[in-house]
């Protein structure tokens, strides 16, 4: 009955084996899924920094050129979503006196404590 | 068996675990593979967008390079050409000239050796440009292609330059302009240009402009107040505001300029020099800081207008401008034997012994031309001395108070030099007042020196000329101070709105601006392809049997030159005889390819009536549906219709259509627009030679409501319309479509119940009825009773008898007839003994210590007003024209009252006003148009209708009307978003982005 009962169970070895088995297994889909869920994290950040330049530089875009230098050069903005506040900057960089200027539109924000940056570069003529 | 079982049931336990693990792996997988691409994919959708601007940043620099180099800027023959030395050529075929090496000039700016391609150093981009070559021409126009690349990532995008966009104004006028009562807001974005002088009348609000340029001056004119000062009424003293001046005597006009931007800028437009206005000039937000009419309040400050020392070269100019043109009223030069000058010469030759002024001055300039040295200085003093004398009798009191009577005869001879007011021997832009003033006796008017010449070439000896415009503006001392505030006053280029100082000012041509909108031809081929054209063509039986007859005919004429095969030549003369019989019949089609969509209408124009044998006639008129050419696109595009791709231009030339071939009738032929609030995707540019009328509101928001005759006053509507641009933080804001109307005649914006009159509407007043129908007469003829076309009708009241200013013209001949008033005058004895616009001395018959004058216009003015009151009185509207009343265009009536506001929202091209005519009675209506408008000159017009009788009453344009700038060619427009002629479709669209294949 012993004999029996010995055959029944799975032996230590067996128990071992499976257990290591899922244990890597599991070890390793958590560690994926903690990655994967950074991974998203990230990627919508980036989204929201990238739409929220890309708005501004359009709304910038929209104004005479004679006026953005006054109006928009050093001006920072919030960005719904991303802190700290305010997360955005204009800079504006006069490269040629009235006639042409470097625009850049920098988001900065903390991500799980970490420093996270975009930035789009384009520049406006006065033509 | 047991041991089997159990042995099996651990192995499926084993199997169970082992897919599960399988199956929580493959999960993990496709999350991880889903993860990842969800993090390339942003990735490279952010790296794309910047990409994308790095391209923009590229067209920003080559556009910068390219107007530094005055639009002369290429690093490519072609697309695929890059330039080198060995091709650098001009091309004298297209004036292009293609330099090499190629100028850069920004910070870290580069050609590429190996592409030829424009690079700037930590930029990631590169730029190709090109001119555009059509059909083996220049077009006018430059290609940049420019492409950005981020980690791998490419975009592209193309831009077109043109040289100048006509549409970078809200408004241009090719010439000299007058802006009355208007108000125009540039929403900080278009500017307003004027080729010639800027004339301010009436109240004008500027609001957001970003410059009012000239060429010219821009000058405030004096309302006319010719015969009023001095008269009857009191003039009140120190006038703390224009409402308080009548209008008779002072212009009750002020000029507001609401803006933080407005430049005023005269002369050379491309001096960097100008002047910001940063505050308002407005009474209300400034006092004081407004225009100050007290000239004459006494106080010894504000009391000179600017004038003039009349030195020998502005005798010379002027002498030999009417040598050229002719003299006018009064010539400067004197026929009169008793006036003779005796031509010297400096160099001791003989003198030319006395001759008339006339016959002097002709020998001084051909003896000048010749190269002989004429001593004008003598010349001058001569004529001086004949003319001290010539308008004593005018002086107040018989003494001259300013002036000599010589600078008198030199002023009123410059009548023909063209007075905008009229003809009142007054040159233009003198100051009025001041003007009267010095003619007839005021110690405060003098000549002092204040003028610039504007160079111009005379047509009579070809040679340059000082052409004097007269600027007699000068501001009293608040707008002073505040041109002084501004350096508005200062010498130099644009540095003020009223210092003279044109000389080399820019003058733009229109055509240029235009460029290929101003081209009919061009037009008329996209409305061919891709649009809609109603009009003649040529049918192609008729092309195609044209095309064999002129092969044939040059076949011929080459055997008859040759003239060795008589055969030939024969087989050939008879293949053309009968080539010529086979003519088709009908060498021309009319077009109509949306017939369902237009209707052929009939009515009376009355703001420009066509008069043809002494009667009113119909005009012409294609009505085009906008809604049901909507209808049409929308069924063609499910069909696969030929509007199924509609470009957005219809082009209509009722010129070649089934009416109008009377040169008369041509002139009057009208394209009218009707439900167009809402325009074809894409929107809509109409351009015809005829007539254009707009019915109703035009354009309005697309996605707004869609319901016919929405009320413009809608807050939604107003509100999208007329906010600041710099207000509208969505694009959603400024929906409508856009839209040009190209014309070279007129452009007529209508209401919606605008009555299409089958008979022509009467004057708004009955007593200006009587002007409209007695057409023809002569102002002399007021005097005279009945109407040449109905001789009978004996209207005309005893003048004589009701005569209200008798007293007056009894005193007047008493004075200086000795005797009385003829009682047979007549208009004819009124115009030879009283002539227009002479001024009479009275004496000082009220007493009040001043002289007071009379004035011819008093007489006919008051006379005329008895006439009209007998003309009411006699004729009522009722009893003549029925009493249906307004509205009813099947009888005549009087035209459509207009109390609503009209929204129209198009940019308008002609080479008329473009605030058009209305053929209604706007009342209390108001018109907002939102567009650019621009005024095409005088050589691209074609005639209106001669009307043959004055039109008053009959239509009235609104008391407000607002011209804002909506140019569509703003900064981040889409190519969709530009009209369809010239720049939108296709390979025509100002900016646009490609594949990057096509770099």
């Amino acid at each position: 009955m012993n004999k029996n009962k010995r055959k029944q169970a799975f032996t230590l070895m067996e128990t071992l084996v499976a257990t290591l088995i899922m244990a890597t297994v599991l070890g390793s889909m958590a560690f994926s899924l903690s990655h994967f869920t950074r991974t998203i994290t990230d990627s919508a950040s980036q989204d929201k920094a990238i739409s929220a330049a890309r708005k501004k530089i359009e709304e910038i875009l929209n104004h005479p050129v004679e006026q953005i230098m006054n109006t928009y050069n050093g001006q920072t903005f919030n960005v719904t979503g991303l802190t700290p506040d305010p997360a955005g900057k204009v800079t504006i960089n006069e490269i040629a006196f009235e006639e042409l200027y470097d625009l850049n539109v920098t988001v900065s924000w903390n991500e799980r404590g970490n420093p996270a940056t975009q930035t789009i570069e384009t520049s406006i003529a006065n033509y | 068996m047991v041991s089997i079982f159990k042995k099996k049931k651990k192995a499926v336990i084993l199997v169970t675990c082992f897919y599960a693990i399988i199956v929580l792996l493959g999960l993990s997988m496709v999350s991880f593979l889903r993860v990842s691409n969800e993090g390339i994919s942003s990735s490279r959708d952010s790296d794309s967008l910047r990409a994308f601007y790095a391209a923009e940043s590229g067209i920003s620099y080559a556009a910068t390079e390219i107007t530094r180099s005055s639009y002369q800027w290429y690093t490519h023959r072609d697309k695929n050409t890059p330039l080198t030395s060995q091709q650098t050529v001009t091309d004298t075929i297209n004036s292009i000239q293609l330099d090499y090496p190629i100028p850069v000039t920004l910070p870290g700016a580069m050609i590429d050796s190996d592409s030829g391609c424009y690079t700037v150093s930590g930029k990631n981009f590169k730029v190709k440009s090109y001119p555009e070559i059509i059909d083996g021409f220049y077009s006018g126009t430059i290609v940049l292609i420019s492409q950005g690349e981020y980690n791998n990532v490419k975009r592209t995008t193309e831009y077109r330059v043109g040289k100048e966009s006509a549409y970078q104004y809200l408004m241009f006028m090719p010439q000299d302009y007058t802006i009355g009562s208007l108000t125009f807001n540039g929403r900080n974005a278009g500017g307003i240009h004027v080729n010639g002088n800027i004339y301010l009348t009436g109240n004008q609000y500027f609001n957001y402009l970003t410059t009012i340029t000239s060429a010219g001056y821009m000058l405030r004119l004096q309302r006319y107040q010719y015969g009023d000062y001095h008269g009857n009424y009191n003039y009140p003293s120190s006038p703390t505001s224009p409402a308080q001046l009548s209008y008779h005597w002072y212009p009750s006009n002020t000029s507001r300029f609401y803006t933080g931007t407005t430049t005023f800028t005269t002369g050379d437009t491309n001096s960097p020099e100008s002047a910001t206005l940063n505050y308002y000039l407005s009474q209300t937000e400034y006092p004081g800081a407004s225009w100050d009419y007290d000239k004459y309040s006494g106080s010894g400050a504000d009391t000179s207008p600017a004038q003039y020392i009349v030195d020998d070269t502005d005798l010379k100019n002027l002498a030999l401008y009417e040598m050229g043109n002719g003299p006018g009223s009064v010539s400067m030069l004197s026929s009169d034997s008793n006036q003779k000058i005796n031509v010297k010469y400096t160099d001791h030759s003989p003198a030319e012994g006395a001759l008339t002024e006339a016959d002097a001055f002709y020998i001084a300039s051909l003896a000048e031309k010749e190269g002989k040295p004429v001593d004008w200085t003598s010349f001058w003093q001569d004529w001086r001395n004949n003319h001290k004398n010539d308008y004593q009798q005018y002086h107040h009191d018989g003494t001259l108070t300013g002036g000599e009577d010589w600078q008198r005869r030199f002023f009123w001879s410059a009548y023909n030099w063209g007075d905008a007011y009229g003809g009142n021997g007054i040159p233009d832009g003198v100051n009025r007042e001041w003007w009267q003033d010095l003619s007839y006796g005021d110690d405060r008017a003098e000549f002092v020196n204040d003028l610039t010449p504007a160079k111009v070439e005379s047509t009579y000896t070809g040679e340059g000329l000082d052409l004097y415009y007269f600027n007699t503006e000068k501001q009293a001392p608040a707008w002073d101070a505040w041109l002084e505030d501004n350096g508005l006053d200062q010498i130099g280029l644009n540095k003020t709105l009223v210092q003279d100082k044109t000389q080399d000012g820019k003058y733009l041509d229109p055509t240029a601006l235009l460029g290929k909108h101003a081209d009919f031809d061009n037009v008329k081929k996209k409305a061919l392809n891709g649009g809609i054209y109603i009009g003649r063509v040529e049918t192609a039986a008729y092309a195609a049997w044209y095309n064999e007859y002129l092969n044939l005919f040059n076949q011929f004429i080459a055997a008859l030159n040759d003239g060795s095969n008589i055969g030939l030549i024969m087989n050939l003369f008879s293949q053309l005889m009968f080539c010529y019989s086979q003519q088709p019949n009908e060498q021309y089609e009319l077009l109509n390819p949306v017939p369902e969509c237009t209707e052929e209408k009939y009515f009376f124009n009355p703001a420009q009536p066509v008069v043809i044998d002494g009667q009113y006639k119909k005009t012409n008129v294609l009505e085009i549906d906008v809604n049901a050419i909507n209808a049409r696109i929308a069924s063609d595009k499910d069909t696969g219709g030929p509007l199924a791709e509609f470009n957005g231009v219809i082009y209509v030339d009722l010129n070649d259509y089934n009416w109008s071939q009377n040169s008369l009738n041509e002139n009057a032929d009208s394209v009218m627009l009707i439900n167009g609030e809402r325009l074809p995707e894409g929107g809509l540019s109409l351009a015809t030679p005829n007539n254009i009328y707009l019915k109703g509101n035009y354009n309005l928001d697309p996605d707004g409501f869609l319901e016919k005759n929405r009320s413009a006053d809608d807050p939604a509507v107003i509100a999208r319309v007329i906010s600041e641009k710099e207000h509208i933080n969505e694009s959603a804001d400024l929906k409508w479509q856009p839209a040009e109307l190209i014309t070279k005649r007129m452009v007529y914006t209508l209401s919606d119940d605008f009555n299409e009159p089958s008979y022509m509407p009467m004057c708004y007043g009955r007593a200006q009825q009587y002007y409209d129908e007695y057409y023809g007469r002569l102002a002399g003829q007021d005097y005279v009773q009945g109407h040449p076309y109905y001789p009978s009708d004996s209207w005309a009241p005893d003048v004589a008898a009701t005569r209200s200013i008798k007293p007056r013209v009894e005193q007047f001949f008493q004075d200086f007839y000795e005797g009385p008033v003829p009682s047979d005058w007549d208009a004819s004895w009124i115009s030879t003994n009283w002539p227009t616009n002479h001024v009479w001395p009275l004496g000082d018959i009220n007493d009040d210590g001043k002289m007071d004058y009379l004035r011819a216009n008093d007489l006919i003015n008051d006379v005329q007003g008895h006439i009209e009151s007998a003309y009411d009185s006699k004729y009522s509207f009722a009893a003549i024209h029925g009493s249906e009343g307004n509205n009813n265009p099947d009888t005549p009536s009087q035209l459509n009252f207009v109390t609503d506001k009209y929204i129209y929202n198009s940019a308008i091209i002609t080479p008329y006003d473009f605030r058009g005519s209305s053929m209604e009675y706007w009342y209390d209506g108001k018109k907002i148009i939102n567009g650019a408008f621009i005024q095409l000159p005088d050589n691209s017009s074609y005639k209106l209708p001669v009307t043959g009788s004055p039109t008053y009453g009959r239509s009235r344009t609104p008391s407000q009307n607002t011209y804002n700038y909506e140019s569509r060619f703003g900064r981040g427009s889409k190519p969709s978003d530009r009209p369809s002629i010239g720049l939108t479709f296709g390979e025509e669209a100002s900016w646009r982005e490609i594949q990057n294949d096509f770099f």
